[in-house]
């Protein structure tokens, strides 16, 4: 059976000032169950456009996007989102906001039981100390990892990452990344990831599918990344290997650019977390 | 200049004005001249030994409803119905009453017919208009009255000078009364011709006060205006001077800003304006229709079909307020203590005392005896005189609410509907079985005619023939 | 406990009261007192400084021959209705020793039924009168936040109801209560026909609470259809994917999202209903503190103004300690979001 398909999909959107925006063309593009997949492009590229089809959040104009081999209809838990700015809401506790997702998921299951459940994906991600405090009383990492035990809690089959890291530090992303390779081999997760950073791209993914420039953006190429996994973060950064795909990488997307600080922006994103002992690229 | 001294030295300014305002309170301490005029003490002692109901009378008198709610407007006139309760005359009837100051007639009227009061101080005429229809129709009915006379009649202090101008004798200290408004005919015409007509206040349109006004007017010949049918609030047909509708509290303002030139009120709003030096009482009511009606005790048809044994008791204890209030001059000043209480008309109890123990400034130091000015008891004032609400009508017709002239049998007929002396006469059966009253302060007739000389204008009123009486007016629909 | 007892008043906003508390058990001495200066000493000087310029005007401004009361009368009036409530209490107990007699006297009545049949009927106290008008506001402002709060989340769930509803907020919202009150009082005069005239219901009680309610509604609709219009997409986006339903989604996710701006509204709504009382109570004849003000500037006596003045002052105080209420409820309604007090 086959896991994910986005066949053929066309998006567009009516603009009051703008009118017809054409987003997506016929994008088709294939998933394996326990594949780590990463879409990677340019601002307006329409990749959490995409996302969103996948996770049911919006439906494609044309075209069709099959889980399992049925269409997606409408959202479930069984495609979970970790949202890029974690998405809690305020007025729950940490605990409060997980529980919400596993009373929805698992009405069926006993009021403790639930409780069990959700305690313990907090403790998966770390947070058995932090079961009481309210989001604004936690670091927006503690807040990314809530929102992942929410997405881990829900049971999903498959976990729908939109730009999970971006808003993070540095060291905080890096520890989140690590933690997310280790939850995917673990849990054996199959993770739908959109993200602008080329080198979690790399360093996460099992495929990279990087898009043209919208509108009207289409895939471009599609990079297999061939680590072994579990993967160990200096090992694969400070490889030739990596530094190959991060060429290739940024070269596709430098020849994408519309305009010369598209690319500036891009690049300067791509060295402003340069790896200890991999050359900057030219 | 204090403002420099801010700017300069605003430390040192703030400072002063502190120190200034604490000196001003060390001295209030020292200062015996704060007023205290609420006289509590009393009041309270009165309450106090006020007696409880009686609870065994509600069995004995079938007694249907013995908590009640009475309305009142603030007014001296109220006095029966506060005398009745703080003396406990309710109380030894079985009954618990509650007397609820209203904002203005027009609320008396409209909360008596839908029952939220169980009845009220009321002017005479405000059956009459809701009987016949006068701006929309209602079946109020009286069984008792409260008072005859006790209306005033104020000008303004610019418009007295004008007056006297044009009457000279009114300038000597000590003019004879009554002052007429035959000085006003030229001034209402001047007035008019520069377009602003002389304004007058009246507290209703079908009220005692506007009845009372345009008598006095139409005496000296000025027209007052007529109204055009049961539908017009205002009556300013062919008139010479504008009349309006003013809540009785609200008179003195108006005539201190210069919104009306006079009006026509009870007590104790035309004192309180000579008090204040913005007016000048012209005269009282006694001298345009001495035993006239003002005041009665009214309720919805409704309650008192509904209520019979009620209603009796009911007028049994307002009957026995009313002759407490006539025997001695002793009890009117106990009842201006009472009266001043903020729960009833709040006002400082000189002011109240000026009208209510017979004596009436007129103008700032010129007191003069004013015996009649209200009268609750004596001369039958508080029997329900069906030839009251004939003149009632009769004057209705006569301004024009009534828009077209009736038989003398139809006035004979409104009367008996809306004036119940048999609940009154019940009422004072059972009080002279009691021993409580004296035979001789009941009449034997339900008309009472009034002699030429009861009017300022002199002419006779024979209840028995309103049409007749109709034709002698110069000024007047027949 | 100190902390929490700090901490409480810090939430209800009464923060006036912690520099002295801290001061006195010592802690953040000098932090404390440069707060107790800014916070009591500052508004102390402005209220003296105010007492000053009333005293001063009233001694120069004269009306129909009497001055305008200041501070001093004020207070002087004030201690005489202190005076008047304590004689009221003493005849109200008398009333009560006249209902044991009375009890005694008809032994086949009980306690109750003989109270029934002789009610208290002095005229309401001051502080009845302030319960009078704390009933009536309250019963308008629940009313209209019954009716305001779900009419609001539809509103702010579905662009077509707000199109629809719109136009009626728009032209109804400026109406002032003056306005609705003759119509009020023709309507609940209608539909209360039946009911007893000295009941619980008054009729004068349900036209002003019904008043407040018109006048109060808006701000309740307008903040909660906002506040539900403008809930984060993501958190509808966690509600969609939790499969949570609509009403769950309601429930779960929009009104406590919404919830801040909801309160913002009720508070808001509470200030109006305050206002609005006041003059409907004046004119309904509902015996509060709006017909006090009205029968004081009836009576004409020496002390009106300055028993009107008390009246103010009462109703300036009030509204501040509702406008408190509903700050201290919205801050424990949402933790974690700020509240201005303004």
């Amino acid at each position: 059976m086959k896991f994910l398909e986005i066949m053929q999909v066309s998006k567009h959107f009516s603009h009051p000032t703008k009118g017809r925006i054409e987003v997506l063309d016929k994008v088709s593009l294939e998933m394996r169950r326990n594949e780590f997949i990463t879409i990677i492009g340019h601002s307006g590229c329409g990749k959490s456009t995409l996302l969103n089809m996948v996770a049911g959040l919006d439906a494609p104009s044309s075209g069709a996007v099959c889980f399992k081999e049925r269409e997606i209809a409408r959202p479930g838990p069984e495609r979970a989102v970790v949202f890029q700015n974690h998405s809690l809401l305020p007025w729950r506790t940490v605990l409060a906001n997980v529980m919400l997702a596993v009373d929805a998921v698992f009405p069926a299951i006993p009021k403790g039981e639930r409780l069990a459940k959700a305690e313990h994906w907090l403790g998966v991600v770390g947070l058995k100390e932090q079961l009481h405090k309210y989001p604004h009383e936690i670091s927006g990492g503690q807040k990314q990892r809530t929102g992942l035990a929410r997405a881990l809690a829900m049971g999903p089959e498959l976990m729908l990452f939109d730009e999970p890291f971006g808003a993070l530090d540095e060291l905080t992303r890096s520890q989140l990344q690590d933690e997310s390779l280790r939850l995917h081999g673990d849990e054996h997760l199959s993770v739908f990831m959109v993200t602008h950073s080329v080198d979690e791209a790399i360093y996460m993914s099992d495929r990279v599918v990087m898009m043209n420039n919208g509108p009207n953006a289409t895939i471009g190429r599609i990079v297999d990344i061939d680590f072994p996994r579990p993967r160990e973060r200096l090992k694969v950064f400070e490889s030739e290997l990596f530094a190959h795909y991060r060429n290739e990488c940024i070269r596709f997307l430098f020849s994408r650019r519309h305009g010369a600080q598209a690319a500036a922006g891009l690049l300067s994103e791509a060295t402003v977390e340069p790896v200890p002992g991999v050359p900057a690229p030219a | 200049m204090p403002l420099p001294v801010i700017v300069r030295h605003p430390t040192r300014a703030i400072a002063g004005l502190l120190l200034l305002a604490g000196a001003n309170a060390s001295a209030a301490t020292a200062d015996a001249s704060v007023p205290a005029s609420v006289a509590a003490p009393v009041f309270v002692e009165y309450q106090l030994a006020s007696p409880k109901p009686d609870l065994a009378r509600i069995k004995a008198a079938g007694i249907e409803k013995p908590v009640l709610k009475f309305g009142m407007i603030k007014l001296t006139d109220c006095a029966p119905l506060v005398v009745a309760r703080e003396l406990g005359f309710f109380a030894a009837e079985g009954l618990s009453v509650a007397i609820e100051v209203q904002a203005n007639w027009k609320v008396v009227q409209e909360r008596v017919v839908s029952m939220e009061l169980d009845g009220s101080h009321m002017l005479y005429n405000h059956p009459i208009g809701a009987r016949i229809g006068y701006l929309g129709q209602a079946k109020i009915i009286s069984p008792f009255n409260i008072s005859i006379n006790g209306k005033g009649i104020t000008v303004s202090t610019a418009l007295w000078k004008a007056m006297q101008d044009k009457e000279p004798g009114l300038k000597e200290p000590g003019y004879a009364l009554p002052v007429t408004a035959t000085s006003l005919k030229a001034i209402a015409k001047e007035r008019f011709a520069v377009g602003n007509p002389l304004r007058f206040g009246m507290t209703f349109p079908s009220g005692s006060h506007n009845i009372a006004l345009r008598y006095w007017l139409a005496a000296g010949g000025v027209n007052p205006g007529f109204y055009e049918g049961f539908n017009d609030p205002v009556g300013k047909k062919d008139a010479d001077v504008l009349l309006s509708v003013v809540p009785p509290p609200q008179m003195v303002a108006n005539l201190t800003a210069n919104s009306i030139d006079g009006f026509c009120v009870g007590e104790p709003w035309n004192q309180q304006a000579v008090r204040d030096g913005t007016g000048v009482a012209a005269l009282g009511d006694q001298y345009v229709f001495n035993g006239g009606p003002d005041k009665i005790f009214a309720t919805a048809e409704e309650w008192a079909d509904t209520h019979p044994n009620t209603m009796v008791a009911v007028v049994k204890a307002l009957i026995r307020a009313n002759q407490w209030l006539d025997e001695s001059t002793e009890h009117r000043k106990l009842a201006c203590e009472m009266l001043a209480n903020k729960a009833y008309i709040g006002a400082n109890v000189e002011v109240l005392a000026e009208s209510m123990l017979g004596t009436y400034q007129y103008q700032k130091g010129d007191r003069r005896e004013a015996k009649d000015f209200n009268i609750f008891y004596r001369r039958f004032a508080s029997f329900p005189f069906k030839s009251h609400t004939v003149w009632g009508l009769t004057q209705a017709r006569r301004w024009g609410m009534i828009p077209t002239a009736m038989p003398d049998a139809w006035y004979a007929e409104v009367a008996d509907r809306i004036t119940r002396t048999d609940i009154y006469r019940k009422a004072f059966a059972l009080l002279l079985a009691e021993g409580k009253v004296k035979a001789e302060d009941l009449p034997a007739d339900d008309y009472q005619s009034s002699p030429a000389e009861a009017f300022i204008d002199h002419i006779a009123f024979d209840p028995r023939q309103p049409n007749a009486y109709l034709q002698k007016f110069a000024i007047g629909l027949k | 406990m100190f902390a929490t007892v700090t901490g409480f008043l810090e939430t209800i906003g009464l923060t006036w009261f912690v520099p002295p508390l801290k001061i006195a058990a010592g802690i953040d001495r000098r932090y404390e007192a440069r707060r107790f200066v800014r916070m009591i000493g500052l508004p102390g000087l402005a209220i003296g400084l105010f007492l000053a310029v009333w005293w001063a005007l009233s001694t120069q401004v004269v009306i129909k021959g009497h001055a305008l009361p200041g501070p001093r009368e004020v207070y002087a009036a004030g201690g005489r209705m202190v005076g008047e409530y304590q004689a009221a209490r003493r005849v109200h107990a008398e009333w009560l020793r006249g209902i044991d007699e009375q009890v005694v006297a008809n032994p086949t009545m009980s306690r109750a039924e003989v109270m029934a049949l002789m009610p208290d009927t002095a005229a309401p106290t001051y502080l009845d009168q302030i319960g009078v008008s704390l009933k009536t506001v309250f019963t308008g402002f629940l009313l209209a936040a019954i009716t305001a709060i779900p009419l609001g989340i539809l509103c702010g769930m579905n662009r077509a109801i707000f199109e629809m509803v719109n136009p009626f907020i728009q032209v109804f919202r400026p109406v002032s209560p003056i306005a609705w009150l003759p119509i009020v009082g023709i309507v609940v005069s209608a539909g209360m026909a039946d009911v007893a005239a000295n009941s619980f219901w008054a009729k004068s009680y349900v036209i002003s609470a019904v008043v407040v309610c018109l006048c109060s509604l808006w701000p309740i609709l307008i903040n909660t259809a906002g506040g539900v219009a403008n809930v984060e997409r993501d958190y509808l986006n966690v509600a969609r994917v939790l499969n949570l339903g609509w009403v769950g989604t309601v429930w779960k996710v929009v009104l406590p999202a919404a919830l801040p701006q909801i309160f913002n509204g009720l508070r808001l709504s509470i200030g109006v209903g305050w206002m609005v009382l006041i003059a409907a109570e004046t004119l309904s004849q509902n015996p509060g503190l709006g017909k006090f003000v009205w029968d004081m500037y009836q009576s004409s006596n020496d002390d009106t103004l300055a028993y009107i003045m008390i009246a103010v002052l009462t109703i300036g105080v009030i509204g501040f300690v509702l406008d408190r209420m509903m700050i201290a409820l919205q801050r424990l309604v949402s933790p974690g979001v700020g509240v201005q007090v303004r």
